[in-house]
């Protein structure tokens, strides 16, 4: 144990943890707090006025009497994960471009892709219901001048559709904060790599799979542990968007809880949308633990 | 550079802070503030001016300022939020009986009689409160004095084109649900992109209470959901001619198109392009269709239907949420912010408010008496509709474990649910969260009874 | 000669997939700012893509209604210092877990990482405002800025992080031998090597706090001239009984995007590759 304590030196002890010290209080303070009451109030019942101790009825119900609250669940992995395969390809492709020297035009393309992030959720998804609209929308009107539909399409009748509309935002969303991640990462690649390739004779592909992407592993996979925790807390986009669908078919997760708390016409469940929120919580720690497990390899290249 | 930066930053500060120190300046003097919060954005422009009358007359008399704020959109977060801060302001309007409810229980609202002066002025308006809507464990909390009232919005121009008209060759307003599907039907068929009628699934918790349940009221009676307290059990079985008359017309497809992403806006806005022939709206629609988006088309009011070959029982009418006093008034001027409630209460304003097209009272002598020259028919139909007697229920708000009506609504409009299984559904999912709730002692039937 | 012509084709391709994602991308903003111009009842049913009437009024009623001179300098200050807390906190935090050594650092960092996945949404909100009201934080903005100073985006640091662990060490002991202390080879050594993720997290928190809308919202129920720009822009959406003012809230958001703008390109530098090439050579 002795020689474990020096190496550590205290000058670094000291200076790291006055650093870290504020953030330490408002973990405690602002996280794990809120933390402690949600988990409290998950075994009540509380309604707002009268709180009766429940024990694990509420986790009973979800597990065994809430099939609206396995497929939310469901959505939120299909979207969150699904909308992936298209949005990080895109924007890794973009932010690559962008940073080779020769482009032109650059300042250009970066501020027009940056666009989706100056509106807004809430306003850029009532654009996207306009765009979308069953009558007279342009996505229709295009559609059928390109001859690929003959009537306009209910983009929102039903599930399917309506989840491409759903990922179609969000990765029009995510697109834009992901190229930021992607073209930060980027600045770290030594140029005289690619140089030294470019010597050798490889192809501009070769040096996209031997150099940049080795490269850029580990943040590569921070952005997809981020990308895919961010896409389980969507909420705003789809109240908007959809409003949990045609009869609540795309429903994601935390706008089923979001509703169980807030919910008209009954009484609201504080201590059953509590309950939901811990059991959420402990899926997504599950499955992104599982993915940093597994990713693991792919961490320490450089 | 970092001198410039250093300034700029010291004066941000210095500025921002000047923004904290507004809070209770008002108290200092003999002018006491009553703010006063509301939910309603069609009449606040014309209360905000009501408002700056008041304070500039009888307000400087009496040492009073009101502060009127009206919050648009989340006001049920606002106001949940601000009761939790306890930062509630004196007088607000609470949406809901089960919100009333709520703050009532907590504790957040008072008793209009514990306020100076607040028995008499219970004698003058308090009259009937009903337990479970005005009055909680017999206090009364808030006196209702204005009222949504419902028809059907037709248009005219639309009708005439398809052949719906009477011997004058007037557009004829359906007075069936079964003519209202006909004449959907028709005007459809009359030509390119128009509609029939319309129903914004979006918004579909508004659709399920104004569109459908209060309607069929007229034909079926307060009664329409059926809650029996003896034996704890919910019938919706009349709910089934509703949804057979919404599959009906999913099945003419009269309606207009995309209806799962149409927010109630975005319907009127069509509306008021001549779009659709028709559809279920409520008093409030008459400032939206003229002001906000003026019509294009030619439109009227007609009672809302009834089902065929049955007399009309009863006019359906919303109430309007009511001010209720918070328990911050008691820290404060107490018989000043009574002033301010009476005068938010009096026949004057809500008169005022009448002839501007902006509410309808709930007092039918009010409405009676209101000076009618330059109201719009649409109006003064809207404002016939208001009974002499207001009919309404109390009905428990519930622990519900699956999809309340509304819910079930949208599952039959996309065809996931049939009307008998929607029936059966609610039925259960009701009769289950009623029994628990007497079981848990949540809900006392004898309140309702 | 085949060199060149093989460039060319290859230009040629990129040039054409990054102008169709252009304009894909740029497509809906586009429309908004062309609604932006229009009346409600065109935005909702209008069938012309162009505006009938360019109702610039729109504009100036958004800005006196919303009073947007007051939200705007109050959006700007709170805006401020919540990007000069992420910066300086990510900075010396994301430094700290990725160069330093000292017991339990794996414990707060995993502790840090785990307070990510909790999906607590909305749920949270009342027990922050509990925290906030006892510490009489809750009535004005700089309560919630203060928040910001204690509660450092775990996205930020671990960029940071991720960043500085790939930075070479051997600058770290080259300071060392020099004389530099811990935190003194983070001034002198790798801030200045931090711009470009500084410029992401100055982006991305600058607009996180000029689009915060809850947390503000809440806190200036009862000072309505504290109110931060969303907060005003939301109160133009309608009530039950009246139909939202698409058309001012169109302009609103047109307005509110110009600071993002703003701050995006004057950040924008520091990610264009080739003005800071050669920065972490050898």
């Amino acid at each position: 144990m002795e020689k474990i304590r020096e190496k550590y030196d205290k000058h670094v002890v000291a200076s790291s943890y006055l650093v870290l010290a504020p953030q330490i209080i408002g973990l405690i303070v602002f996280s794990i707090y809120p933390v402690f009451w949600v988990i409290r109030y998950s075994v009540y019942h509380y309604d707002g006025i009268t709180a009766s101790f429940a024990g694990l009825e509420n986790f009973i119900r979800i597990f065994t009497r809430d099939s609206g609250y396995w497929m939310s669940i469901l959505n939120t992995f299909i979207i969150a994960y699904g909308k992936l395969i298209i949005e990080i390809p895109l924007s890794l492709m973009a932010a690559m471009l962008l940073s080779k020297k020769v482009l032109k035009c650059k300042k250009l393309f970066s501020v027009g892709f940056y666009m989706p992030n100056v509106l807004g959720i809430a306003v850029s998804a009532m654009i996207f219901t306009f765009l979308f609209s069953s009558f007279n929308g342009i996505i229709n009107n295009f559609l059928i001048f390109a001859g690929i539909i003959k009537e306009p399409h209910n983009w929102f009748s039903d599930k399917w559709s309506a989840m491409t509309v759903i990922c179609t935002h969000s990765i029009w969303v995510g697109f834009s904060t992901n190229m930021l991640f992607f073209m930060a990462g980027f600045q770290n690649i030594p140029d005289d790599l690619y140089e030294a390739a470019e010597i050798d004779g490889a192809s501009k592909i070769k040096q996209f799979f031997k150099i940049t992407i080795p490269m850029i592993a580990p943040t590569l996979r921070i952005i997809l542990m981020l990308a895919m925790v961010n896409g389980m807390k969507m909420t705003n986009n789809v109240l908007l968007l959809t409003n949990g669908g045609p009869a609540g078919k795309t429903n994601v997760v935390m706008l089923y809880i979001y509703k169980a708390f807030f919910e008209t016409g009954a009484k609201a469940q504080y201590g059953y949308a509590s309950a939901m929120g811990v059991v959420t919580s402990v899926i997504v720690a599950i499955v992104t633990l599982a993915y940093l497990r597994i990713s693991k390899k792919s961490a320490n290249v450089y | 550079m970092k001198k410039v930066l250093a300034i700029l930053v010291t004066a941000a500060i210095c500025i921002s802070f000047s923004g904290c120190s507004s809070k209770k300046g008002a108290e200092s003097n003999r002018m006491a503030t009553v703010r006063v919060w509301s939910g309603s954005g069609a009449t606040k422009e014309a209360m905000t001016k009501i408002i700056d009358e008041y304070n500039n007359t009888q307000g400087k008399e009496n040492g009073i300022k009101i502060e009127y704020s009206v919050f648009t959109s989340d006001y049920n977060t606002t106001l949940d939020t601000s009761a939790q801060n306890e930062q509630l302001p004196e007088i607000m309007k609470v949406p809901g009986a089960e919100t009333k409810e709520k703050y009532a229980k907590n504790k957040y609202v008072v008793p209009i009689a514990d306020m100076p002066g607040g028995s008499e002025f219970l004698e003058k308006y308090g009259e009937k409160a009903i337990e479970g809507i005005e009055m909680f464990d017999g206090k009364t909390y808030v006196v209702n004095t204005e009222v949504t009232t419902i028809g059907l919005v037709y248009n005219k121009d639309l009708f005439k084109a398809a052949g719906i008209t009477d011997e004058n060759g007037e557009a004829l307003a359906p007075k069936t649900w079964e003519e209202v599907r006909e004449d959907a039907k028709k005007i459809t068929e009359s030509g390119k992109s128009v509609y029939g009628i319309s129903f914004p699934m979006k918004d579909y918790g508004l659709v399920a209470q104004w569109m459908i349940e209060m309607p069929m009221q007229a034909t079926f009676g307060m009664d329409y959901t059926k809650i029996d307290y003896n034996d704890l059990t919910y019938d919706y079985s009349k709910w089934e001619y509703a949804f057979d008359f919404i599959n009906g017309i999913k099945q003419d497809k009269s309606y207009f198109p995309g209806a799962e992403s149409l927010d109630n806006d975005t319907s009127r806005a069509q509306f008021a392009k001549g779009r659709i022939g028709m559809f279920i709206g409520a008093s409030w629609d008459v400032g939206v269709l003229t002001t906000q988006f003026a019509a294009d088309c030619d439109w009227a009011v007609a009672p809302v239907p009834v089902a065929a070959g049955k007399e009309r029982v009863l006019q359906p009418v919303g109430l309007s949420s009511g001010y209720c006093i918070s328990n911050n008034a008691l820290k404060t001027d107490k018989e000043k912010v009574m002033e301010v409630y009476k005068f938010l209460h009096s026949d004057d304003l809500q008169a005022l408010l009448y002839e501007k097209q902006l509410s309808i009272p709930k007092r039918v002598q009010v409405v009676q008496n209101a000076k009618i020259e330059q109201m719009l028919p649409q109006w003064e139909m809207f404002g016939s509709f208001v009974p002499n007697e207001i009919n309404r229920r109390a009905v428990p708000t519930l622990k519900l474990e699956g999809d309340t009506y509304a819910d079930v609504l949208m599952k039959v409009w996309v065809g996931d649910l049939s009307s008998k299984e929607a029936v059966e559904q609610l039925n259960k999912t009701y009769n289950n969260a009623l029994k628990k709730g007497v079981e848990d002692k949540s809900v006392d039937v004898n309140v309702y009874k | 000669m085949k060199q060149a012509k093989r460039i060319n084709f290859h230009d040629i391709v990129t040039y054409i997939f990054l102008i169709v994602l252009f304009l894909v991308v740029v497509f809906p903003v586009a429309y908004a700012f062309i609604s932006s111009f229009k009346n409600t009842s065109e935005i909702l049913a209008g069938t012309n893509f162009i505006p009938e009437n360019w109702l610039w009024k729109n504009y100036t009623e958004a800005w006196k209604i919303a009073q947007f001179g007051i939200y705007t300098w109050n959006s700007v200050y709170y805006s401020f210092f919540c990007v000069l807390f992420a910066l300086i906190s990510s900075a010396l935090s994301g430094y700290v877990f990725s160069r330093g050594k000292f017991p339990g650092k794996n414990i707060v960092f995993g502790m840090q990482t785990g307070m990510m996945f909790i999906v607590l949404g909305t749920s949270s909100l009342y027990p922050q405002l509990q925290i906030l009201k006892w510490l009489h934080l809750n009535t004005n903005l700089w309560g919630i800025i203060l928040m910001q100073f204690f509660c450092g985006s775990i996205t930020n640091i671990f960029l940071v992080r991720g960043f500085c662990d790939s930075l070479p060490k051997e600058m770290d002991e080259a300071a060392k031998i020099d004389g530099c202390s811990f935190l003194g080879t983070f001034i002198k050594v790798i801030l200045p090597l931090l711009k470009p993720v500084m410029a992401t997290i100055g982006i991305l928190s600058f607009q996180g706090a000029w689009n915060d809308y809850l947390l503000p919202m809440i806190v200036t129920l009862g000072n309505p001239s504290q109110r931060t720009l969303p907060v005003g822009l939301v109160a133009l959406k309608g009530s039950s009984d009246a139909a939202a003012a698409w058309n001012l809230i169109l302009a609103g958001a047109m307005i509110s995007a110009i600071p993002m703008l703003i701050v995006y390109i004057f950040c924008n530098r520091y990610f264009i590759k080739g003005l800071t090439a050669g920065a972490v050579k050898g």
